[in-house]
């Protein structure tokens, strides 16, 4: 089972997504306007509520705002910390809902449940969301996809194949600020009234939802399982990156790594031909490029203004404490059978330089595992370059001695399979791989 | 197999107004005319949804016994509904008893199951033909704990899986005998 249905702010989108592509580069003024960028933490107290339809001079977000829409029909003021909605609202309705998905969360049979790895995403949350973190919960859940979702209550979704796509704290950071953004915002609420606001027109005027493409929407769970109020606006998109791109410069990590994350998942997707089965988080989002483009503009904003100041990207943070799941999480992703985009996942964690030896093994697992013409060749090749390019897996001698039986090496294949058993004594295949061995050598 | 159950389940909890489970009497029972089996107990057989027979006492999500007779080159073990639905990892007749094991458990793991652990993988005998034996355990999405025993064979280059998941808390215990009878009594036909 996949976290696919669970309502949420998303960065994105939902399998009913109707995240409207990208933002559109405004033909008007991208300079700076001549508002000061304030980009201290004030910003997000409690007596500094910068309501996105509250055009106000002070309103920090400006600076970094080129576009001048001024329409938000709904005057929506941030979330205000420490608060929940009155139990006569909508918005009650929508955290009474996701209070209960919320609950099955703790006892997800997915959820990654490691203290340390826990503990350092949502010290990061905390870090980010300032005086938001109490309201904030995170979950690890166990998927290889790329994917982070914030529900209307605060509790944020972060899935394994995020984590293993990231490279440093920075870029991950782009994604956790931008998800803290939806929930200050209160994005799930305004979609929600927003569709509300559409059904009912449409009623009025006697034309059926369903009959619009509208979905039904009598109550707050329809529209949350039907996964509209996660479909965002580019309006929202836009506000949840620029929120994200600051709490991330504040942070005194580099902004410029959300660009660069967003360029490797659109190269990862390319990859494969059919391009909706190869990314669930760029399906949803087709027009990647442009929102390239706007992250780029809106971090040189950001290092224009804190001209001076020095950037982290927390690579070596993230690692220490990423290095020791990141071979269960490339196990998950080999497993899903998407050789193409797997393959360029690989070639971009390679060329990004952490224990490419670990890389090069799982370069030979894909073709392993697929098994087609030549494959089991170019798997021994990559073998080959794990072993020199540093410790490999002791999975590898397994593998390898596995090829070599397939490809009638029957003595590399023991030398090999000899060498996985004293690596790995404790092997629960130990038993089977003994008799393996002993087959081959009596011939 | 159970690594369908989740899904399966589903699907029979949806369609089970117009299909019709069948009684499995205690006795010998022939296996889709490619082994028989002695069960000391009954069971209903599902209604059939792609590969092999699936039985169970209790229903589904409690307890299961599966057959996946006959599995021949380039067939996965699991092919869930739909066209867009990806099948699982593929059989193939080369590969050695432990590729074997990895193919089950990547099914398992594709197929929903989450924190998969195993025990020692043992060699095993179906019937007249060397294979594997291997306890496991799994959750479920939603956080049920289940166990499990498969064996495993490959016979004239077609695969045989038997497999047996319960409940951890009693349901796996509950029917656990009458699956090793059955395992013990295999015959190929």
């Amino acid at each position: 089972m996949r976290f696919r249905l669970l309502p949420s702010g998303t960065m994105t989108g939902t399998i009913a997504g109707t995240i409207v592509g990208g933002f559109l580069l405004s033909a008007c003024n991208l300079a700076k306007d001549n508002q000061e960028l304030n980009l201290s933490s004030a910003h997000l107290s409690s007596d500094a509520l910068p309501g996105h339809a509250v055009v106000r001079d002070d309103d920090p977000y400006r600076a970094l705002d080129p576009w001048e829409t001024g329409y938000d029909p709904y005057s929506f003021a941030d979330i205000k910390p420490g608060t929940r909605p009155d139990i006569a609202t909508d918005e009650a309705g929508l955290w009474m809902l996701t209070d209960r998905m919320t609950e099955q969360l703790h006892t997800a049979g997915n959820r990654v449940r490691d203290e340390e790895l826990n503990k350092y995403i949502s010290d990061l949350v905390c870090d980010l969301s300032g005086p938001y973190c109490a309201d904030t919960r995170t979950f690890i859940i166990r998927v290889p996809l790329f994917n982070a979702t914030m529900m209307p209550n605060g509790t944020m979704q972060v899935w394994t194949g995020l984590l293993l796509r990231v490279h440093n704290e920075a870029q991950l950071a782009a994604v956790l600020g931008h998800e803290t953004g939806h929930f200050i915002r209160r994005h799930s609420l305004q979609r929600k009234r927003d569709i509300t606001a559409k059904t009912n027109a449409l009623a009025f005027l006697g034309i059926a939802s369903a009959a619009a493409g509208v979905p039904q929407v009598s109550d707050i769970a329809g529209m949350v399982a039907a996964g509209t109020i996660q479909a965002f606006s580019r309006d929202h998109e836009r506000e949840a990156d620029i929120i994200g791109l600051s709490l991330l410069a504040e942070a005194g990590l580099d902004p410029d790594e959300g660009a660069k994350l967003w360029e490797n998942l659109v190269r990862e997707t390319d990859a494969q031909e059919d391009r909706q089965r190869g990314n669930y988080f760029l399906s949803t989002h087709p027009a990647g490029e442009e929102r390239i483009a706007t992250l780029k503009t809106l971090s040189g904003k950001l290092h224009e203004k804190m001209a001076g100041t020095g950037y982290d990207t927390g690579r070596s943070r993230y690692l220490s404490v990423i290095s020791k799941h990141r071979g269960s999480f490339l196990e998950d992703e080999v497993r899903r059978n998407t050789f193409e985009t797997t393959q360029e996942l690989l070639n971009i964690l390679y060329e990004e330089g952490h224990n490419r030896a670990e890389i090069r093994y799982f370069q030979g697992e894909i073709h392993r595992r697929r098994g087609e013409e030549n494959d089991f060749e170019t798997a021994l090749e990559h073998y080959a370059l794990a072993e020199s390019e540093g410790t490999p897996p002791a999975e590898l001698y397994r593998a390898r001695g596995l090829v070599n039986r397939r490809l009638g090496d029957t003595g590399a294949a023991v030398v090999d399979l000899e060498r996985y058993l004293s690596l790995v004594p404790e092997s629960p295949e130990r038993a089977l791989i003994r008799a393996m061995i002993n087959d081959m050598e009596q011939g | 197999m159970f690594v369908r159950t989740v899904a399966v389940c589903l699907l029979v909890l949806v369609i089970s107004g117009c299909t019709t489970y069948k009684l499995v009497p205690a006795g010998q029972v022939d296996v889709e005319g490619m082994f028989t089996v002695e069960t000391p107990v009954t069971w209903a057989k599902v209604p059939p949804h792609g590969h092999g027979e699936l039985w169970t006492s209790d229903g589904l999500r409690l307890q299961a016994v599966e057959f996946l007779p006959g599995i021949e080159d380039g067939e996965p073990l699991y092919d869930p509904p739909g066209d867009d639905a990806d099948p699982g990892p593929e059989f193939s007749s080369a590969m050695a008893l432990t590729e074997i094991v990895e193919l089950f458990f990547d099914t398992l793991k594709v197929s929903g199951a989450e924190n998969v652990a195993y025990d020692v993988i043992q060699p095993a005998m179906l019937d007249d033909t060397a294979g594997f034996r291997v306890a496991f355990r799994y959750s479920l999405s939603d956080g049920l704990n289940r166990k499990g025993i498969v064996v495993g064979a490959v016979r004239d280059d077609r695969l045989f899986i038997v497999s047996y998941t319960g409940t951890e808390e009693y349901y796996f215990d509950k029917n656990l005998d009458a699956f090793e009878t059955m395992l013990e009594s295999l015959k190929f036909t």
